[in-house]
């Protein structure tokens, strides 16, 4: 998953960034309105955490632009304008959820997570695929009711591919969303987290869930449904 | 008292004694008029008897005729009033003596002749024993004048030419009953009260119904303004056809409502500027808190996150403590004192303070001083005010421009001019400069200055008698400038 932090508050930002990317999700951050619209329309985030009171262009300017130009990012309002018109005229512009500072960290990652799902149309927080779940608020991947480890990067990974379950995702899609603005990303990175995680996959007894589909990347299904498309 | 109550107080006590005083008028002038007719009629009476008056062998005789005794005849006390009464006396030893003659009409009464006092010629009023009043009139006759004066007109002669003799003086009374007039003005009297009646009423109607019409603009205005409250402050009076009276009224109201809700305004945007200003810092320390609590960190992170949590509690204590010192500035908790103050060198030594900045921005100070000039104020406030307001000035003026101070004594005054080029600055922007938390770049982040500047300098100079303007000049470069007027110390 992938969020774009727009926040003016160095160390707030700075905080954020630390204890998102440790949550595991991919973060970029700006301090101000004018490149947080630039980041916004030029990558595909899952979620933007917006501050309102913004240098430049506030975040109720920079919400509604990128509403006008469809792009469906959910949006996070993080202000701390606490009062009711505040929050419906934050709402009312596009915004997803709004929270209010300060904030507990614990509640800002639920309603990311929450948000996160929302943009893939999910709306449990366990996803089943066979015996494979994957367990959106606790971070963790079961095979049969067994807990088996992940790096952050692949519980990235697999979450990811369980939120668009029978969709395939390209490499650059992938990594458009598994990886931060500067990281140093290797042009195979997502193949080898592929066959890592296909490994760890296969050791706890739920193989070939991760499926290659060629010239269009990487699709998670369960073993019913491959049989069904193959028998169609 | 209600504005209703009060103008129909002020009208009832100027229409009800004029009122009075109308029927004071009207009373005094028929009881005039009917106290001379009858007065007339007496002395006619009186006239038409002294002519039946005659000496005869030097004795008085009358010669009444009958048209005229019958009016003396027995009182008619079916119509009183076209009774009348007479008595002739005679003189003796220079008093009316001897009755001669008397009214058969007067009964057993009598007209008091005796009881006369002198002078006897006159009018007077008195009441007969069947309680009915009357009026008299009474006459000395002198019965040689009057054979003089009769046998000197048939002579053609005046009568001092005419020999005369010595004849009695008689006293005639003629007296009628005040019927005539007294009548009438009782009958005035309960017109008047008939009259009274009907006015005050009517009055009271034609009061309470302009009242009603005239105060009409009034209520309607009442019932708009109570139509406002705090949620509708945006709201303003336009009730049509006011009367040019009323008019200013609703302007001013309008006015009022336009300074609240300004006023209300920029309470908010201090509100909404508090609540940014105190949540952002508690929000980064939580986060921040939070965060580095979430895992176990080295001694490197740990050390790292204390240092950043300490700016942010250095930068909410440094608001706090400028807060709490506007509150007590504003709330006159933070006495003044008045000390002789060299403004010069305070001026000085705030540029200094702030040199490392100005250094950096390009800014220079440029100052205009006598130091021998002195103001009475409170240094603490005047630092705090000067401090403010020359750091704004090293943050905030265009870089490499130069902020010019000049200090001149004006009249009685030591005036403190501050220029600057502030490119940034809108006119917009000079109306709320003086908010506290106020800050052209509303993020508030990249400035070291907490908003409070300007509001804290006004607020201290204040709170010193010290007068305070900023403007913007926009002929050329755009000029920020404050003016403050000290009081000299002579």
């Amino acid at each position: 998953m992938r969020i774009l932090i727009v926040e003016d508050s160095i160390v707030l930002r700075d905080a954020l960034v630390q204890g998102l990317r440790e949550a595991g999700y991919a973060v970029d951050a700006v301090g101000d309105g004018k490149r947080g619209l630039i980041h916004a329309q030029t990558s595909e985030y899952d979620v933007i955490i917006l501050d309102w009171m913004l240098p430049d262009i506030d975040g109720i300017t920079v919400l509604s632009t990128l509403r006008a130009k469809q792009i469906q990012s959910s949006v996070l309002m993080l202000t701390a304008r606490d009062s009711t018109d505040d929050k419906v005229n934050g709402l009312s512009n596009g915004a997803d959820d709004y929270l209010v500072k300060p904030f507990a960290f614990k509640e800002l990652l639920a309603r990311v997570a929450a948000l996160a799902r929302r943009v893939h149309s999910e709306h449990s927080t366990i996803i089943r695929i066979g015996p494979l779940s994957i367990h959106i608020s606790t971070k963790t991947v079961r095979v049969s009711e067994q807990a088996i480890e992940l790096a952050p990067r692949e519980y990235a990974l697999i979450e990811y591919l369980a939120l668009r379950r029978g969709k395939p995702s390209t490499r650059a899609e992938l990594e458009e969303h598994l990886y931060a603005d500067g990281s140093h990303v290797f042009s195979n990175a997502i193949d080898a987290a592929i066959y890592t995680l296909r490994r760890k996959l296969d050791a706890a007894g739920c193989p070939s869930v991760i499926q290659t589909r060629r010239k269009f990347g990487y699709v998670l299904q369960a073993i019913d449904a491959q049989r069904g498309e193959r028998t169609e | 008292m209600t504005l209703h109550a009060r103008i129909t107080w002020i009208l009832l006590c100027t229409i009800v004694p004029l009122g009075v005083i109308a029927a004071l008028g009207l009373y005094l002038f028929v009881s005039v008029t009917l106290a001379a007719k009858l007065d007339g009629e007496l002395f006619t009476r009186s006239e038409a008897l002294t002519a039946a008056i005659e000496i005869k062998s030097g004795n008085v005789v009358f010669d009444f005729d009958e048209g005229n005794l019958s009016q003396y005849q027995i009182s008619n006390s079916k119509n009183i009033q076209q009774s009348a009464y007479f008595e002739i006396w005679q003189f003796d030893n220079g008093k009316p003596a001897i009755l001669l003659e008397r009214s058969p009409s007067l009964g057993a009464d009598e007209l008091f002749a005796t009881n006369l006092p002198p002078p006897w010629d006159g009018f007077r009023d008195g009441e007969l024993s069947d309680d009915v009043d009357i009026r008299l009139f009474s006459s000395r006759v002198n019965l040689e004048t009057k054979e003089q004066n009769q046998d000197a007109q048939s002579r053609g002669l005046h009568p001092s030419e005419t020999p005369g003799q010595n004849h009695p003086t008689v006293l005639l009374i003629v007296a009628v009953p005040r019927m005539s007039v007294d009548g009438p003005l009782d009958t005035l009297i309960m017109g008047m009260i008939c009259a009274g009646l009907v006015f005050a009423i009517v009055s009271g109607i034609a009061v309470r119904w302009s009242l009603e019409k005239g105060l009409a603009p009034v209520h309607m205005l009442s019932d708009s303004v109570a139509a406002i409250d705090a949620s509708n402050l945006t709201t303003r009076l336009d009730a049509p056809n006011l009367p040019i009276e009323i008019a200013p009224i609703q302007g001013r109201i309008n006015d009022l409502l336009g300074r609240i809700e300004s006023s209300l305004q920029r309470e908010k945007r201090f509100s909404i500027a508090v609540a940014h200003e105190l949540r952002t810092p508690v929000a980064e320390l939580r986060a921040l808190l939070e965060v580095a609590a979430s895992r176990p960190r080295s001694v490197e992170e740990s050390h790292q996150t204390m240092m950043t949590a300490l700016k942010s509690i250095v930068r909410l204590d440094r608001l706090v403590s400028a807060l709490l010192r506007l509150t007590r500035i504003e709330g006159g908790r933070e006495y003044a004192t008045a000390t002789e103050i060299p403004i010069g060198e305070f001026v000085r030594e705030a540029i200094a303070q702030v040199q490392p900045m100005a250094i950096v921005r390009g800014i220079r100070f440029n100052i205009k001083s006598n130091d021998d000039e002195k103001i009475v104020a409170d240094p603490d406030l005047i630092v705090m005010a000067l401090s403010n307001l020359i750091s704004n000035a090293a943050e905030y003026a265009d870089e490499n421009s130069i902020v010019e101070i000049e200090i001149t004594q004006r009249d009685s005054f030591i005036v403190m001019r501050m220029d600057n080029a502030a490119s940034s600055l809108a006119d917009v922007d000079i109306e709320r400069l003086g908010e506290s938390l106020w800050r052209i770049d509303s993020a508030r982040t990249y400035s070291s200055h907490l908003g409070m500047g300007i509001s804290l300098a006004r607020s201290a100079l204040e709170a010193s008698d010290a007068g305070f303007t900023i403007h913007l000049d926009k002929s050329g470069v755009v000029q920020f400038r404050v003016e403050i007027q000290f009081t000299h110390a002579c």
